[in-house]
């Protein structure tokens, strides 16, 4: 299994984190600042957006909860009320050696049976005195271990309000049993004008209670449970539950809360309590709302606001890629221009100018250095050029002494021997050779200049030669008007002499041939020599780095140098040979006139 | 060509937002829905009477008050006609539904109330009886006459008439023969037939009950029964409504649970058992 090199993937990851883009950095660098911006506001707002809407609830919440307070708190009055009629209304106007209280009793129980189930008045000693609705205590009770009796007994001047309780004291008529919560008081009982201490009891109809908080727990989210002091529940919803353990219940550390709004972590869950003390019984409300259901009316803004931010993401990094795009295309299109510089493209016309002020003024002026550089470098090819063809053409233009001297000592030769025709006619071609080659100092001159240059050359060579060879020109005359670098066929014509048909013993042939082909012109020097070997013909156009005496080819390469020089590199010389057959020499030039020539036309044929 | 590809992108991008808010409106309406259909649990029982399961009515309601959850409970012979996402079977003391079974641990309720029955009555001769030959009684009336085996006593079951008048007759006969001292009621009828004859009798007679009726507790309270087997059916309910629900940790209590309590008359007062025993008034 091949494994992961993290070394290396590191290292290419640096590697290609240095060379991001500047759209990469600007479009990163923005949708990062853009979202972590967005995330901040949209936070904040949705947090208090939440804490609003859910301070919002657990203020309803505490309305709910007083108004509750004030139901029950009122129903506790009324027990406490039916206990106060009974106690100062009856029982401390009473002797209970000659009256009975059952009358009284009956009456108040009748005025408030929805709300209690039995008022029963007992001595100290745990004895029934009278209860209402008039009932037995049932078999093997004792009122004195009943825990409203013992609470009373330890604090006689309060009222006691017990848990709630089934009531098991008297015997029913039916298999009906009740939920109670006994409201005990100790009170006076008079007999015969002595006060012995007896127990007034109130059974409340938990029922009474179980209602008032059902009504409130059937709607809306979260629930309501009552706890005594000490966080007993007195009414759950799930009080069944809770005391069966299948469920648990914060009522214990609700108990130390005070009146208000808390925040608590209850089994893994976050839940708001109101709490609201019912002033005497010290009991408790406790409303209880999971933060999950607070925030459930808003799940919809959620979703919404979730749609909304990614919507707005996604606008933000389209938006940061379309104008990190806009700004860096300009700056990356001059990086292209810059890389074709680079490459050798000195075309002004392809540096892009767009883009912003700053870009267009960058490329404007890089635009402007490109055509100074392409000046610069025109001008110094122009200068190198006109250089070379200065050397050249001093080089051409050097007269082999030897000729000079053969020549004139051939003039000498032919006036002492009294030839003077002959000798005019030699120093006659000799004044015109001159003539042509000095042209008043022009490079260019016609064919025709050139043919009769070759002419009076060879003129004089076949003097010098005495007739070994002849010589035959055969030029169009339609090409006689175009031009031609001066003193380009004599050297050849020279090289067909010196080299071929010069040293011949039959009668040597040099055919010169001008004509038009395809809009150039050719001009051919044809010999009929001993030819030249291949290897020898491959390096003679070749450039030499010193001349080697003669036969080393410098005046061949000069020609093709200079016809190069002067037009392009489609023109020039060219050598085909072969060997006991000869060797021909083909000049390729423009086609063009004089005047053609002087328009400036010569480079761009 | 740089506008036409700018035009691409912007194309592109519009189409992209607008795929996007098509799958977020989507998931917005179905976000927004969400919840609105309630779950429906039915409980499926073999009784039609309608004080039957009221604790475990009581429990399921219980179990479903936080959640968006409807609980019915419906006669099997209904059951086809009920449409509920999950269905509850209830039969003979037994819970049966999607996520398992919570069933009274019979064997522990048998034994539990058998070692009491043994140490209070030291009876050699133990009457079971029931009103009717009912099946759903099989299963028990062969554990508790395995236990008694076991103990070295004897046992022995008695169907009884359903006739109410009959059934008290024969619970008189049974009692005065003085064949048998110590009965077990396993129905509410025969709980009541015995109690009644007890009263009759001036002799030692212990009876003691399995069953789940208030009239059960009453005779427990007026010294009728010695002991009551009170099978824990707010629990059943409870459970298998959170387990429904998902509530993952309510799992170890359904697992733990033998789902029964044995009442007594000192006990039945206490803080676990009057919850139990005496559900709250309406």
């Amino acid at each position: 299994m091949k494994s992961i090199d993290f070394y290396n993937q590191y290292k290419r990851v640096r590697r290609a984190s240095k060379r991001r883009s500047i759209q990469l950095i600007i479009s990163l660098s923005f949708t990062i600042v853009s979202i972590l911006s967005m995330a901040f506001i949209t936070m904040a707002f949705y947090t208090t957006y939440i804490n609003t809407a859910r301070e919002t609830a657990i203020e309803n919440n505490k309305q709910v909860i007083d108004q509750m307070s004030w139901t029950l708190n009122s129903y506790l009055r009324n027990m406490m009320g039916v206990s106060n009629s009974m106690y100062y209304g009856v029982i401390k106007n009473m002797d209970l050696t000659s009256d009975t209280m059952n009358k009284e009793m009956d009456i108040l129980y009748e005025a408030n049976k929805d709300d209690l189930i039995s008022i029963a008045c007992i001595s100290q000693d745990g004895a029934l005195i009278s209860a209402a609705p008039i009932s037995t205590r049932k078999s093997g009770v004792d009122f004195t271990e009943q825990e409203w009796f013992t609470s009373t007994e330890e604090k006689i001047e309060n009222f006691h309000f017990s848990k709630p309780h089934v009531q098991n004291m008297f015997e029913g008529s039916n298999y009906r049993y009740y939920w109670v919560v006994s409201l005990s008081r100790s009170v006076d009982l008079n007999y015969m004008g002595y006060a012995r201490r007896g127990i007034l009891l109130v059974d409340m109809n938990y029922s009474a209670i179980e209602q008032m908080f059902s009504r409130v727990n059937e709607k809306g989210s979260g629930y309501v449970y009552l706890i005594d002091g000490d966080g007993e529940i007195i009414y759950h919803p799930k009080q069944k539950a809770i005391s069966g353990g299948l469920m648990q219940e914060n009522n214990i550390a609700a108990a130390e809360y005070d009146d208000g709004g808390h925040m608590e972590n209850f089994e893994g869950s976050e839940r708001a309590v109101v709490v609201k003390t019912i002033g005497y019984t010290g009991w408790k409300i406790v409303s209880v709302v999971p933060a999950s259901e607070l925030s459930a009316p808003y799940n919809q803004l959620r979703a919404f606001m979730m749609i909304i931010v990614t919507v707005t993401i996604f606008l933000i990094v389209f938006g940061n890629i379309i104008i990190s795009k806009i700004v860096t295309d300009p700056i990356r299109q001059l990086e292209a221009s810059l890389k074709s510089i680079e490459e050798g493209s000195l075309e002004a016309q392809k540096v892009y100018i767009g883009g912003s002020h700053e870009i267009r003024h960058l490329g404007r002026t890089i635009r402007s250095l490109v055509v100074q550089m392409r000046d610069l470098m025109d001008e110094r090819v122009k200068e190198q050029k006109e250089k070379r063809k200065s050397e050249l053409n001093a080089l051409q233009a050097q007269i082999n002494p030897h000729f000079l001297y053969n020549t004139l000592d051939s003039v000498i030769w032919m006036i002492e021997s009294e030839k003077y025709p002959e000798a005019i006619s030699m120093i006659t071609s000799l004044a015109t050779l001159f003539r042509i080659s000095l042209s008043k100092g022009n490079n260019i001159i016609t064919i025709k200049d050139e043919i009769t240059h070759a002419r009076n050359y060879l003129a004089i060579q076949k003097v010098r030669y005495k007739n070994k060879f002849d010589a035959n020109i055969d030029i169009d005359p339609a090409i006689e008007d175009c031009v031609t670098i001066k003193l380009i066929i004599q050297p050849l014509i020279e090289n067909a002499i010196y080299h071929a048909v010069g040293d011949l013993d039959d009668e040597g042939i040099i055919d010169i041939k001008g004509y038009e082909k395809d809009g150039d012109i050719f001009i051919e020097v044809r010999d009929n020599g001993m030819g030249i070997p291949p290897d020898v013909l491959e390096n003679l156009l070749k450039e030499k780095s010193q001349s080697k005496g003669k036969g080393s080819g410098i005046g061949l390469w000069n020609i093709n140098q200079r016809i190069n020089l002067y037009f392009k590199n489609d023109y020039g010389l060219k050598l085909e040979s072969e060997l006991d057959e000869g060797t021909v020499a083909i000049i390729h030039l423009p086609k063009m006139t004089m005047e053609e020539y002087l328009g400036g036309e010569g480079n761009a044929k | 060509m740089q506008n036409k590809e700018n035009r691409k992108w912007i194309i592109l991008f519009f189409l992209a937002v607008g795929v996007l808010l098509l799958i977020e409106a989507s998931i917005y309406m179905r976000y927004g829905n969400k919840g609105k259909e309630p779950f429906r649990i039915a409980f499926v029982v073999d009784s039609e009477a309608s004080d039957a399961y009221e604790n475990m009515k009581s429990g399921a309601a219980n179990a479903a008050m936080d959640s968006n959850c409807i609980i019915d409970f419906v006669d099997s012979s209904k059951e086809k006609q009920v449409e509920a996402d999950e269905k509850i079977i209830v039969e003979n003391d037994k819970v049966t539904y999607s996520k398992g079974e919570l069933k009274v641990d019979n064997e522990s309720m048998v034994s539990e109330l058998g070692d009491r029955i043994l140490k209070e009555t030291g009876c050699p001769k133990i009457l079971l009886v029931s009103s009717g030959n009912q099946e759903k009684y099989a299963e028990i009336i062969d554990i508790f006459s395995s236990f008694f085996e076991e103990a070295g006593c004897e046992s022995e079951y008695r169907p009884l008439s359903t006739d109410e008048k009959k059934l008290r007759q024969s619970m008189y006969n049974l009692e005065q023969s003085g064949l048998f001292d110590c009965f077990i009621a396993l129905d509410g009828p025969s709980i009541e037939a015995a109690c009644e004859a007890k009263d009759r009798i001036n002799r030692r007679i212990y009876v003691y009950g399995v069953d789940n009726s208030s009239e059960s507790v009453y005779h427990l309270d007026s010294g009728g029964l010695e002991a009551l087997a009170y099978r824990d059916e707010y629990s059943m309910g409870y459970i298998a409504v959170r387990q429904l629900l998902k509530d993952k940790d309510i799992n170890k209590e359904a697992e733990e649970r033998n789902f029964y309590y044995i009442a007594d008359r000192k006990t039945m007062y206490s803080a676990d058992l009057e919850k139990v025993l005496f559900p709250f008034v309406k």
